[in-house]
Order: structure tokens, then sequence, then C-alpha cells
């Protein structure tokens, strides 16, 4: 067996380098979408006259006009500003709760992809009966018992996610632990905080950020459906979720304070979605199919 | 003389530049050619054009008439009706043409459904007559195996079986019995070699093993990058090779190799169907190769065949 | 043969077994009095001492667990303290409709999805894949309840074509029932059928690509009988896989969708009484959704068997 062939260690990933060498068209979209949107998020509430909790309550249920691009709503408050305003909430949790799943997510599909029998059996069977509920149950179910608000959603999508996440670095880390080069190195004497430093690790950096960014559109959605049907952040907060549930209620006079915020919440999710398309082309082309 | 196959001047393109040239071939009743060649000399998708089965984006110049009628002016229907009837195809690698989902039997009787007008049960019998006819045991229960179930020489035979069950006037099979350990390899043959006389009007085998066309056929058409470079009844190919590509093809072949001779393996490779050489397309590799050779090689006509070589046109 | 089938059939059980402790966990782990909770504001301690008994929570918690789960397997999921009613009676009123709703959705995310990314496999880089694409990537980013508003708002309520929200029974007319649930179901349906654009895409051209649809050609078989008969059944084992990791979205996502549209399912039933802080009732509809999940993802994959035989039958058995 031709052992001095295989590969000593992978050479260490350079994003920066990575990323520009790699541009596919998704990924510029995308790349550009999540650019603008963040933006918009903190350039227009800056820029406006308007705050959006600013209620004016002549200006009610206005249409689109150049003080108001996207017109108010039931409040007279200026929809833009709050759309953009809805943007940060909605990136805030989204980014919040993915990174709560990678840092729970993580060390569990580490541990139980490197010590298999029952250290990964304690792990992964809790985690296998979280991931039979369907998401947005699961979520439902972590906010009825923590009650509503933005951290409880954070921390509610970040479970909901943390099997998923577990998974993905368990099948990288057990992929990983039986190349040629990882026995290599333990035949060499390789301590197991080594071996996974420079070798598990960045093995699995590529399906974990394709999953990770893929999640943060899901996360979005999840927010603002949770926000939606009253589970999620709480009213004055302008949620992307939460302006559709109350403007549902004046839709047919401002179809605008319902289409807007809506229209938002797609292109951002447009936006991670073709980042994550991608990604998984060139990160991780057997590419498992998306977990919604 | 009843004609089964012409082709004339047919000329087969994909993206990055002709994969068969200018190429030229006539079958008659009766006849077994031999195509052989190495691997990507073109005439796999030789054998796929006469089927009008060409992968997306490839473009055919000339003719192909198939009983008389011009196989690429036929609309798909009519094309269709000839497929699997008069004209029917072994693929290479036999295994890969069964559809892993269905049972062998199913398969048969829905070739047979596709183009007799009979009912399912005596479908299912023709189907059954012809596993066993391939010499296929149990072929009853068979009939019901799914392909996995099969070890390859079995699902070789059943593909044997398939392309036969109507009796085609042309059979045209890729190396079909290249995927074949040695001695499954010796009785596939020996049943083809009955079986395509019994059965098929014509056929075309293609294969790049002598030894295989030596047992089938009566003639033997050799390729080299696209075309045909020598056509010769078998006998004669084997007995007196006229282009020196022949010949190294001969020497390259263990039990064909001349007595005393060492094992000779071709130097080179395969031009790039892109850019192949200017003149005769062996030139690069020939051991004989002259200044003459530069040019275009022309067709000298012998009797059963021709060789296309500059060395033989004077004589 | 059935080997392969019972080792999944067993492996449901420890699944469902952990799904109902994590659903019994619910109602201990919120803080606070839940039987305050469960009873609302205007409870006298009298009367919270007195569900506190019938619920059995003066008992050890392992107790607890097994009356509650025993209740369960024998069809007795409680008693709603608010409105009086057994949960199980709830339950029968709102899982068909629910059910029958995602039953509904599956079929318009299947026949949409499976036929558009089939047509966009044969007719590749043609237009019709091109409108396939983009409106599968678009069906994947769009909120479904969002577009379940858009859809009230432009069909339902200014063309006037569909009812924007309610619901008829089954069983008192048909058609209105079927009339109502369109909407939501194509709402429902979105994301799926979006999924399976991709995923039947991708399949159907591996497949297309495979020596034995060349050889069905050979064999004179009709393009209809290649392309869908050993082309889709090949590309099914994928769309199957893809249909089951969704379902999970698509029960889910009934918890809104059942919310914009009125309707009175499963979903729905989960919503209020997770909203009313309605312990016992989101113990019992949680629990009895995921299970219904559970068993329908276990038939998804007993239906790779009856797809591949290769699965049911491996060589050499």
């Amino acid at each position: 067996m031709a052992l001095d062939a295989a590969p000593i260690s992978r050479p260490a990933p350079r994003p920066v380098a990575w990323l520009t060498a790699n541009l596919t068209p998704p990924l510029v979209v995308g790349l550009a979408i999540i650019g603008l949107v963040l933006l918009g998020a903190f350039l227009i509430p800056a820029l406006s006259p308007f705050r959006a909790d600013q209620i004016n309550p002549k200006n009610s249920l206005a249409g689109p006009s150049l003080l108001h691009p996207l017109g108010s709503d039931d409040l007279g408050r200026d929809v833009l500003v709050r759309v953009m305003v809805g943007y940060r909430i909605s990136l805030a949790v989204a980014a919040g709760s993915v990174l709560l799943a990678l840092m729970a997510g993580l060390p569990l599909g580490l541990a139980s992809g490197y010590l298999p029998g029952l250290v990964d059996n304690l792990i992964m069977r809790p985690l296998d009966v979280l991931m039979a509920f369907p998401a947005i149950l699961l979520a439902v179910v972590v906010m009825a018992v923590l009650g509503t608000g933005t951290a409880v959603v954070v921390i509610a999508i970040g479970i909901v996610y943390t099997p998923i996440i577990a998974r993905v670095m368990r099948a990288t880390t057990l992929t990983a632990r039986d190349e040629l080069y990882v026995e290599a190195a333990r035949a060499r004497g390789a301590s197991a905080l080594r071996i996974i430093t420079t070798h598990i690790l960045p093995n699995s950096l590529g399906p974990v950020i394709v999953q990770a960014s893929i999640l943060l559109g899901f996360a979005v959605l999840l927010e603002a459906a949770l926000s939606f049907i009253g589970l999620g952040v709480r009213p004055p907060t302008p949620s992307l979720g939460l302006m559709l549930s109350t403007e549902r209620d004046f839709m047919t006079q401002a179809p605008w304070a319902v289409v807007s915020p809506g229209g938002a919440l797609m292109v951002l999710v447009l936006g991670f979605n073709l980042v994550g398309d991608g990604l998984r082309d060139r990160l991780d082309p057997r590419g498992r199919a998306r977990v919604r | 003389m009843s004609e089964v196959l012409a082709i004339e001047a047919l000329t087969v393109t994909y993206g990055r530049g002709p994969v068969v040239r200018a190429l030229w071939l006539r079958l008659a009743r009766g006849d077994v050619l031999g195509l052989v060649g190495e691997s990507g000399c073109g005439k796999t998708t030789l054998g796929w054009s006469i089927l009008g089965l060409l992968p997306r984006g490839a473009q055919v110049e000339g003719t192909i008439r198939f009983e008389g009628a011009d196989l690429w002016s036929l609309d798909g229907r009519d094309r269709r009706r000839l497929l699997g009837d008069r004209l029917a195809m072994i693929p290479q690698g036999g295994s890969g043409a069964l559809d892993p989902l269905y049972r062998i039997g199913d398969q048969i009787v829905e070739t047979v459904l596709a183009h007799r007008h009979v009912s399912r049960a005596e479908a299912r019998a023709m189907a059954l007559r012809q596993l066993r006819a391939v010499g296929i045991p149990d072929p009853e229960a068979r009939l019901a195996s799914y392909p996995h179930e099969l070890s390859g020489g079995m699902r070789q035979r059943v593909s044997i079986a398939m392309a036969l069950v109507l009796d085609p006037s042309l059979l045209i099979a890729d190396e079909p019995t290249s995927a074949l350990d040695v001695t499954i390899q010796a009785q596939v043959l020996a049943l083809f070699r009955d079986l395509i006389h019994e059965r098929a009007g014509a056929a075309i085998v293609i294969s790049h093993d002598l030894g295989v066309i030596a047992q089938l056929c009566n003639r033997v058409a050799v390729m080299y990058a696209g075309q045909i470079v020598e056509e010769a009844p078998v006998g004669q190919l084997f007995a007196e090779p006229r282009h020196p590509y022949t010949r190294s093809l001969l020497a390259a072949h263990p039990a064909l190799g001349r007595q005393g001779d060492r094992l000779a393996t071709i130097p080179g490779t395969v031009p790039d169907p892109a850019s192949p050489p200017t003149g005769c397309r062996f030139r690069p590799r020939c051991p004989v190769a002259v200044a003459a050779c530069g040019r275009e090689p022309p067709w000298v006509e012998r009797p059963g065949g021709g060789v296309r070589c500059v060395h033989h046109a004077a004589g | 043969m059935g080997q392969a089938i019972l080792t999944r059939v067993l492996l449901v059980i420890p699944i469902l077994f952990g799904m109902s402790v994590v659903v019994f966990a619910i109602i201990r782990l919120v803080p606070g009095d839940p039987v305050a909770a469960v009873l609302g504001l205007n409870a006298t301690p009298q009367l919270i001492e007195q569900t506190r008994h019938q619920l059995g929570l003066d008992q050890p918690l392992w107790v607890q667990y097994l009356q509650w789960l025993g209740g369960i397997l024998h069809g007795d999921f409680g008693r709603d303290y608010r409105s009086g009613h057994p949960i199980a009676q709830l339950l029968a009123q709102t899982l068909p409709v629910t059910f029958e709703l995602i039953v509904l959705s599956m079929l318009i995310a299947v026949v949409a999805g499976v036929g558009l990314g089939t047509v966009g496999a044969v007719w590749r880089g043609r237009v019709p894949d091109r409108v396939g694409q983009v409106l599968s990537t678009l069906g994947i980013s769009v909120p479904d309840f969002w577009l379940g508003m858009i859809l009230i708002l432009g069909l339902a309520l200014a063309l006037g074509l569909f009812p924007s929200s309610g619901f008829t029974p089954l069983t008192d007319d048909p058609l209105d029932n079927l009339w109502h649930l369109v909407l939501p179901a194509l709402a429902l349906a979105t994301g799926l059928a979006a999924v399976l654009v991709r995923i039947t895409r991708s399949a159907m051209l591996e497949v297309l690509d495979q020596d034995f649809l060349r050889a069905a050609r050979s064999r004179g078989l009709s393009e209809r009988a290649v392309v869908l008969g050993h082309g889709l059944r090949n590309a099914a084992v994928p769309i199957v896989t893809v249909i089951g990791m969704q379902l999970g979205y698509l029960f889910g996502a009934t918890v809104v969708i059942e919310n914009v549209f009125s309707v009175p399912g499963l979903g729905r039933l989960i919503l209020d009484s997770t909203l009313a802080h309605n312990y016992p009732v989101i113990q019992a509809s949680v629990l009895v959704l995921g299970a219904v999940f559970v068993l329908t993802n276990l038939l998804v994959d007993i239906a790779y068997t009856v797809i591949d035989p290769r699965v049911a039958r491996p060589a050499g058995a």
C-alpha cells in the first residue's frame, strides 16, 4: 500500500482566496443581495426622516408616495423604514440562532463521530428524537415552554438546528477519521486534539459552511413564521413576520403594507439560498438535499 | 444480392471534431462483419449512429440506408418501428443495458409488445422461449428475476435474448463478451455464434478483441481514427494483413501474434479527433511511414474489401 | 424481503417513545405553576389543588408519565379543562382536516414539481427548463404564509375565484370542502414543489444519461415509455427521499398556514392551545402531529422497497 502517496495533511483553506476563485453566478448574486440588504438595513433607517415607530394617524394606510416609497401602515408608520429595521431583526435572529446551533452542534457532532459506540449513542439518539419533530413544531414546543420574545426565538431556532449541524459534523468526522492521512497521523502518535484541529475540522469546514448558509435562509423564514403566528418576536419590535400579521387585517385597503414585508423576506431568503447553492456546488458537490 | 445496410460517406461530429469520418460500409444478408479497433476509434459511435441514437449535440452527414430506407430521413415514429425489431442492438457492457428496476421478463415482453400485436401471454411465451434459447437455466423463474439477481454472464445472455427476440435482420453487438470472465466468455461466444446465424439476417460485431472477431465473423473492417483502414474476409485478414495498423493489432494480440514474435504493443496513442494528423491518421505511430503518407492515402480496392494505405497503391 | 421493513418499523418505536418523553416534559419545564396556567387567571386555589390532583401532579414524575402514556395508548388523551371536552374528541375533529390538507398539497407538489422537473430535464437549457429553474428558486425562497396572503388577496378577494378562508367538512359538501382547501394547499405545496423541481431535474438528467435508457430506446420503445417508464421510475428513489425529508416541513407549516386560512385543523389547535397556554392540549396535539409525521415517514421508507427491488431483494438473498 502506498502510504507515502497519501498527503500528510490537507492544505489549510484560505477563505478569501478561495472565494475569489469560486465566484459562480449564484454566489455573486446571492452575496450582492445580502450585501444590499445589510446596506439598506443600516443606512435607510438612519437617513430617513421617519423612525420605525413614528405614528402618524393622519397618514394611516397611505399609498406609496415620494415621501413614503412603500406607503404607510395602519398607524401611519413608514413601511420602508419598518421593513429595513425588520431586516435587522431577521438578520440578527438568523445569525444568532445558526451561531447557537453551531456552538452546540459542532462539539456534539464531533464527539459522536470521533467516539463511536456509547458516546455516539448517548448524543445522537436524543438528537434523533428532536429531528423526528417537524422543525416548526419543535420551535412551537420550545416557545410554548419558554414564552415569546427575540431571545427565545433565537434559542428555539438554535435548538431546532442543532441536530442538523451535529449530523453534518458527525458525518464528516466519520469520513475524515478513516482517511489514510489521519490514520498515518494517529500512527505517528499525534494527539486527538491535534488530529481534530489539523485534520478533521478543516475537512468538515466545507459541508458545515454549506449547511449553515442554507440554514440562515430558513432561519429567516422560521422567525418570520413564528412571529407571524404570535409565537416569536413581541409586538413593538418591527419583525417582518409581525408586520405581516398586523397589516393582514388591512390587506384589501393597503396591499402595499403586506406585499412589502413579504417581498422583502423573499429577497433576503433568496440571497441566502443562492449563496448556499453556490457554496454547495463547490464545497460539497455530493450535497444532501436541503433540510427545512 | 440482398443488401441489408449501406453506409455512404458517414461523418459524425461531436463538439470537438469528427469521430467518424467519411465512412463507407456495406452489409449483405448473411454477413457477420467484425468492426475492430482500439477504444476511441469511433466503432461504438458508428454502431449507435446506425440506430440514430447519438448523444445530444452530435452532427451527422452522409446517408445510412437500412433495407433500402434512408434511416436518417425517417421520422421518429418510423425509426422507432425498426429499432428492436428489424434493427437490434446489444449495447456494450450488456448488464448496463437492463433497467435495474424491472423484471427480466417484463423488459423482454415490453420490447415484444412495442412491435407486435400479440397478447401479454404470447409475448411472455416468446420471452420464455428466448431465455431457453440462450441457455438460461430455469428460465421460467428467471422471467421474474431482477437484473441484479443474475450473474454478469446471465445478464449478457438476457441482453442477447432481448435483442434477438424478434429475429432482427440486422444485429449490432457492441463488445458482447468484454465484461465477462474468460470461461463465461467462451460459453457466451459459442452460443452467440450459433444464434447469429440462426436468428439474425446480418450482424455487426464491435470488438477490440481480434479473438472474438475471428470466432464470430466472416468479414472484418479495421477502424482507426474514425476511418476504415482495411476491410477483408476474416481468413484473409488474419493470414495476410495489409495495413500496417492491422499488422500492429495482430502483433499485439496474444493468441494471434505470429509464433516466435514477441508480443508487441502499439507505440503512441489514438489521435485526438479535434486535431488529427494530416494525411494518413496512423502516420505518427506507423513503423513504415514515408514522406508520401503526409497526403491523404487512397482507398485501394481488393477482393472482398480494400486497404487505405499508400504502400498498396502502387502495387 | 420483509426484514428491511421490519427493522425500519422497529426503529420507529424508540423515536415515538422519545417524542412522548419530550412532549411530556413540556408541562414540567414551564416556568411557574402549569396548573394555574392551564386554568387561567380566575382559578381559585381550591380548584387549582383539585386539578393538580386530577392531573396526578402530586404523584412521582415517572408515575405521572406512565399514567399519561398509558391513557394515550388507550386513546385517552385527558380532558381539556377549559372547554371540558375530552382532548381525544378535539383531535378526532382536527386531525382529518390537517391530513386532507397535507395529502392535497402533497398531490399538488408532486404533480407540479415532478412534472416541471421532468420537462426541464428533457428540454434541458430550453425555455421550459429556464422557467422551471426560476420558479423553483423563487418557490424555495418565498414565505409560504405570505404567499397564502397574496393568494387570498389576488384569487379570493380581487377575483373571487376561491373562498378567502373558512372550511366546509368533507362529509357536508365534498366539492365545497375541496374549494376551501385549494388555496391553503397551494400555499403549503409551493416549497415542496420547488424542491421537487430541482431534485427531479437533476435525478432525471442523471438517469437520461444512463446506458440502460439508451438501450431502452434501442428497443424501439415509445418516447413516453422511455422517459416516464424507465427514466422517471429510476429517478423516483431520490425524489421519494426528498419528499420524505420535506414532509416534516409540510406537517410543521400547517400550524402557520391553517392560521392564515382559518382552517380548523390540528395545526390550528396546536397554535390556539399554545397561545392560550393550554398545556394538556398542546401536549396531545403536538404528540399526535409528530407521531403522524413519523409514521408517514415510515411509509415513505417502505415505499423504497416498492420502487427499488435492490432494496427489497438484495443480490444473493
